[in-house]
C-alpha cells in the first residue's frame, strides 16, 4: 500500500515539475486569467452599483466568490488527462503501469495543481486587497467547511471526468467536440462564471440540483455564506458517491471496448 | 499569391473534405455541430440572463447585447470558416512540427494557411445562430439597416476576424523558439479573447478598457465595432477596428517571419528520437 502511494507521489512530482514548461511561458497564461478576473470584478461592480443584495448576495460576497472561482478554477473543474490519453493512445502505456489507472491520473492531476496553487492561487489571495476584494471567509467555520466542500467538488468533478472519458470510448467520436461542449456548458451550469442565485426566473434553483453545481457553486457559496452549508455538503456527498459508483461501473464496461489509434 | 480560380478550386476541395469528415456518420455530424454550438451557447445564455436580471449591462439593452453577442459569435464563425483544423491555433502546428507538412507543399505558405483550414460545414453551427441573433436584434429597429450599414457590418466583421487570427499568430509565433512551452499559447490567447469579448467593456474602468483595446485587443472582437454600428459611439470609432486589424496583421506577419527564419536554422524535433511528442 505504502509503495503505491510512493508511486503516486513520484507521478505527482513529475507532473508538478512539468508545470514550469519550457521557459516559464506558463506565466503568460496566468496573466491572461488575471485580466479576466479584473474584468469580471468590474462587471459585478457595475451591475451592483446602487443596489443592495441581489438573489441574497451582496456585492462584497459576489466579488469574493468571483476571485475564489478564479483562484481555484482547476479544482472546481477538475480534469485528468484521461480523455486525451484515450484519444492519443497513451492510455495503453498507462494501463501497463503498476498502479491503479484512476489513481495514476489523479496523482498526475494533483501534481499539476501544486504548481498552479503556488504560482497563481497563492499570489491572487495575497494581492486580492489590491483588487478591492476581501478573501476572508464568512466565518472560520465557513472556511473549514469550504475545504471539505472543495474536496467533495473535486470528487464530483473527477467522477464526471472519468464518465466523459468513458463516453469517448463508447461513441468513438471527436474528443475535441466533446471537450469544447463540456467546457462551454460546465462553466455556466456549475456557477463558476455567474453565481447561480443571480440567474433570473428561478433557473439557478433548478441548476443547483444538478451535479455541476456541486463542483463550483456549493463550495463558493459556503465560503461567502450565501447558502446553507449542510444541505450543500449533503448534496455534494450524494452526487460524489453516485457519480463515482457510476464512473467505476461505466469504465469497467468501457475498457474491453477501447481501441486506441495513437499518433 | 494564387489566382482566384486556384483559390476557389482549393476551397472547393477543402469543402468536400470537410463534408467527408463530418458526414462520415450521422453521429459524427451531430457531435461536431452540437459540440461547437454548446461550447458557445453557455456563455451567451449566461450574459443574456444576467442582462435580464439587471435590466441590461453597462448601459446596453438586452437587444443591443444580443447584437454584440451575435457579432462576437459571427467573428468566431468566420475564423472557423477560414482557419479551422489548427490553422488559427498555429502554435500547435509549430510546436508539434506539423508546419513541415505545410512547408513541403509546392505552393506558398500563405496560400496553405488561407485554404487548408476552410471548413464551411463546421462554421455553419456558428454563423447561422450568429446571423439569427444579429437579425433579431436589428429587427427591433434600433438602427436603420441601409446598404451602407450592411457594408460597414461586413467590413467590420472581416477586420475583427483579422484581429483575432493575427493575435493568434502573433503569440503562436513564440512556438518557433519554445515549441513545447508555447504549443498551447494560440488556443490560450483565443480562449482569453473569446471569454472577454462577450462583455460590453463599458463596465471596465478607463485603464482596463485601454488595455483591452490595445495590447489585448478583445474590444475589437465585438464591443468597439458593435458600439459604432449601433450608434452608441461616434461613427469614426468604426475606423479603430480597421486600424487595429492593420496593426495586428503587420505585427503578426513580422513576428511569424522572424520565427520562420529562426526555424530555418533549428528545425523541428518531431521526427527525432528525443522529440517531446514521441
Amino acid at each position: 500500500m505504502a509503495s503505491v502511494w510512493r508511486r503516486y507521489g513520484a507521478t505527482a512530482s513529475l507532473a508538478a515539475a512539468l508545470g514550469l514548461g519550457e521557459n516559464g511561458l506558463v506565466v503568460f497564461g496566468y496573466l491572461l486569467r488575471l485580466l479576466r478576473v479584473v474584468l469580471l470584478l468590474s462587471l459585478w461592480r457595475s451591475l451592483f452599483a446602487g443596489r443592495g443584495e441581489v438573489g441574497g448576495l451582496a456585492l462584497t460576497e459576489v466579488l469574493t466568490y468571483t476571485l475564489l472561482s478564479a483562484a481555484f478554477a482547476a479544482q472546481i473543474d477538475a480534469r485528468t488527462n484521461l480523455d486525451e490519453a484515450i484519444w492519443n493512445g497513451t492510455v495503453i502505456s498507462r494501463l501497463l503501469r503498476p498502479v491503479p489507472l484512476f489513481g495514476d491520473f489523479l496523482a498526475e492531476m494533483g501534481g499539476r495543481w501544486a504548481f498552479g496553487l503556488i504560482t497563481f492561487t497563492a499570489p491572487l489571495f495575497v494581492f486580492a486587497p489590491l483588487l478591492g476584494v476581501s478573501v476572508a471567509p464568512r466565518s472560520p467555520a465557513a472556511g473549514g467547511l469550504f475545504v471539505i466542500s472543495l474536496l467533495l467538488a473535486i470528487a464530483v468533478g473527477t467522477a464526471l471526468d472519468f464518465l466523459f472519458g468513458s463516453l469517448i470510448v463508447w461513441v468513438d467520436q471527436s474528443l475535441w467536440a466533446v471537450q469544447y461542449a463540456r467546457a462551454g456548458m460546465i462553466v455556466v451550469l456549475s456557477g463558476a462564471l455567474i453565481p447561480l442565485p443571480l440567474f433570473p426566473w428561478g433557473i439557478g434553483t433548478v441548476l443547483s440540483w444538478l451535479p455541476f453545481a456541486s463542483m463550483a457553486s456549493a463550495p463558493l457559496l459556503i465560503y461567502v455564506g450565501g447558502g446553507g452549508a449542510l444541505p450543500l455538503l449533503a448534496g455534494q456527498a450524494g452526487w460524489a458517491v453516485f457519480l463515482w459508483w457510476a464512473a467505476t461501473r461505466v469504465w469497467n464496461l468501457s475498457l474491453p471496448r477501447m481501441v486506441s489509434y495513437g499518433g | 499569391m494564387a489566382s482566384p480560380p486556384r483559390l476557389l478550386a482549393l476551397w472547393g476541395t477543402y469543402t468536400r473534405m470537410n463534408l467527408v469528415l463530418l458526414l462520415r456518420s450521422k453521429q459524427q455530424f451531430v457531435t461536431y455541430i452540437v459540440g461547437d454550438l454548446l461550447a458557445r451557447a453557455g456563455t451567451i445564455a449566461a450574459v443574456l440572463l444576467l442582462a435580464e436580471r439587471f435590466d441590461g449591462i453597462g448601459g446596453w439593452t438586452q437587444g443591443q447585447l444580443l447584437f454584440l453577442l451575435g457579432y462576437g459569435l459571427m467573428v468566431s464563425g468566420i475564423e472557423t470558416l477560414f482557419f479551422n483544423y489548427n490553422v488559427a491555433a498555429i502554435s500547435r502546428r509549430i510546436g508539434r512540427g506539423q508546419l513541415d507538412h505545410s512547408l513541403l507543399q509546392p505552393q506558398p505558405l500563405a496560400l496553405t494557411f488561407i485554404t487548408e483550414g476552410f471548413a464551411p460545414v463546421d462554421a455553419l453551427a456558428l454563423v447561422l445562430p450568429a446571423g439569427v441573433m444579429m437579425a433579431g436584434s436589428l429587427a427591433a429597429g434600433s438602427v436603420a439597416v441601409t446598404p451602407l450599414f450592411l457594408l460597414s457590418l461586413v467590413a467590420s466583421l472581416l477586420a475583427s476576424t483579422v484581429v483575432l487570427v493575427g493575435f493568434n499568430f502573433l503569440f503562436g509565433a513564440l512556438a518557433f523558439w519554445a515549441p513545447q512551452g508555447a504549443e498551447e499559447l494560440s488556443p490560450a490567447a483565443t480562449n482569453l479573447l473569446q471569454s472577454l469579448k462577450v462583455f460590453p467593456l463599458d463596465v471596465a474602468g478607463p485603464g482596463l478598457r485601454a488595455l483591452l483595446s490595445s495590447v489585448v485587443p478583445a474590444g475589437f472582437l465585438a464591443w468597439i465595432p458593435s458600439s459604432a454600428l449601433l450608434g452608441r459611439s461616434a461613427p469614426s470609432a468604426m475606423t479603430a477596428t480597421f486600424v487595429a486589424a492593420a496593426v495586428v496583421a503587420g505585427a503578426s506577419t513580422f513576428a511569424f517571419h522572424k520565427g520562420l527564419t529562426h526555424y530555418g536554422h533549428t528545425g523541428s524535433q518531431r521526427y527525432s528520437d528525443f522529440g517531446h511528442r514521441r
